[in-house]
């Protein structure tokens, strides 16, 4: 007699226990999942790129803006040193202002360039010696703001060893000074400059040259760049 | 449990492991509790993200299978909820009805697919309270929260739905008992 013949009268606790059985692990063929359901690596690396991104351009900005303020300290030769016209020496020897022979005109791609007080505080530790600052190329400004200007010199001068090339009166220029009276030094890299420049009074009768004053007066005509002047000043 | 860590730590490839793992069974589970296969999809791809937002939240005293269907649940019933389509408590008068005779006198061998068949001929609101009540383990207080229901609906629909599936599986007993001795006349008659 076959089992299955005989019918039972199911109690509901056999009954759930039955399906819950077949039921309970029972599996059937899944669709594919979504793309979008699983935390992808794309995400990840997309947050990073982003980071990166916004990192790399703030380098950038900063960068720009410090390129566009202040010289690198670094980009400066050792050679090219600041002298401030009051201040002495290591040595005690103040800055010797017979050496001021004549101003010295600098071409306008050729002016000195202002540091940041930061930098020009870095750099007044690397104070030369007199030798040095007769050689060097440096003009100095007084701090009372007083009327910055050069007038070319035509005698080739020896630069830290080297023989430098007269300059051409025909580029050199006359500066407006109003416009450079902030800075209290200035740092003129070495080879910019197309002669030995001494620090600079507008004072300076010793060179027997002739001289240019800058005009300080507010009511000075404002001269345009470049300006050829002419020998002796243009003045008959 | 290193998959269960893996998904905790929101890793792709522990995700799919999982997703391979137990979609199949978390599938038929949604099958069950709607009625369709396309919502039933839908139901899946819900449960699973919801499973690997707030696997963090899953205690391991409890079966991890069980937490997930119990999540695939609440998503089926979120999910008709949402529609609205389908009225769940329809009357189980409106089903077809089966011989008499063959009431609470079910073959104990049937099979899953016999079952799962007459599972799939109740009415959804029927279909819902006998799965979370009988496979998936909930409480009548639990099925009337989930469901808005009265504790006594969910007790009465459980009753009729076992009472119901036991005639279907009654029905297809004797059909299926009938079948072989059919084929068998038939053999001897042929020869």
């Amino acid at each position: 007699m076959k089992e299955n013949d005989t019918h039972t009268e199911w109690t509901d606790a056999d009954f759930d226990a039955r399906c819950k059985s077949l039921l309970e692990n029972r599996s059937v063929v899944a669709p594919k999942p979504r793309a979008d359901m699983f935390a992808t690596d794309a995400r990840k690396w997309s947050r990073w790129m982003a980071a990166a991104l916004l990192l790399s351009a703030g380098v950038g900005i900063t960068v720009t803006y410090n390129a566009g303020n202040r010289v690198d300290p670094q980009a400066i030769p050792q050679k090219a040193i600041e002298v401030s016209t009051d201040m002495p020496v290591e040595n005690g020897i103040s800055l010797p202002r017979e050496n001021a022979a004549s101003n010295v005109a600098l071409p306008v791609e050729d002016q000195p360039v202002w540091a940041e007080p930061a930098a020009a505080a870095a750099q007044t530790e690397d104070v030369a010696s007199p030798r040095e600052m007769a050689e060097s190329t440096v003009v100095q400004p007084g701090e009372s703001g007083e009327a910055h200007s050069a007038v070319g010199r035509e005698e080739p001068t020896e630069v830290a060893g080297e023989q430098v090339p007269p300059v051409d009166n025909h580029g050199l220029t006359e500066v407006e000074t109003e416009e450079v009276t902030e800075p209290a030094t200035e740092v003129v890299e070495e080879h910019s400059l197309p002669d030995t420049s001494l620090p600079t009074e507008v004072n300076s009768a010793e060179s027997g040259e002739k001289e240019v004053k800058s005009e300080s007066d507010a009511d000075a005509p404002i001269l345009k760049l470049p300006l050829t002047v002419k020998p002796g000043g243009g003045h008959r | 449990m290193v998959l269960i860590e893996g998904c905790k730590a929101q890793k792709p490839a522990a995700q799919r492991l999982m997703y391979a793992r137990f979609s199949g069974q978390l599938f038929a589970t949604a099958i069950r509790h709607t009625n369709s296969r396309e919502d039933a999809e839908d139901v899946l791809q819900d449960s699973f993200v919801k499973i690997f937002k707030h696997i963090k939240s899953y205690r391991e005293d409890f079966s991890f299978e069980g937490w997930m269907r119990r999540i695939v649940v609440n998503t089926a019933i979120t999910h008709y909820r949402k529609n609205q389509k389908h009225s769940r408590h329809q009357e189980i008068e409106s089903v077809p009805a089966t011989p008499q005779d063959m009431e609470n006198k079910v073959d104990p061998e049937f099979t899953a697919d016999e079952l799962e068949f007459a599972i799939a001929q109740l009415p959804l609101g029927y279909r819902t309270v006998f799965c979370m009540y009988v496979i998936e383990g909930f409480k009548h207080q639990e099925i009337a929260e989930q469901l808005g229901v009265d504790v006594n609906t969910s007790k009465s629909q459980l009753s009729r739905a076992r009472k119901y599936l036991q005639r279907v599986l009654a029905t297809l007993s004797a059909r299926a008992q009938s079948i072989p001795s059919t084929t068998s006349g038939d053999a001897g008659s042929a020869r």
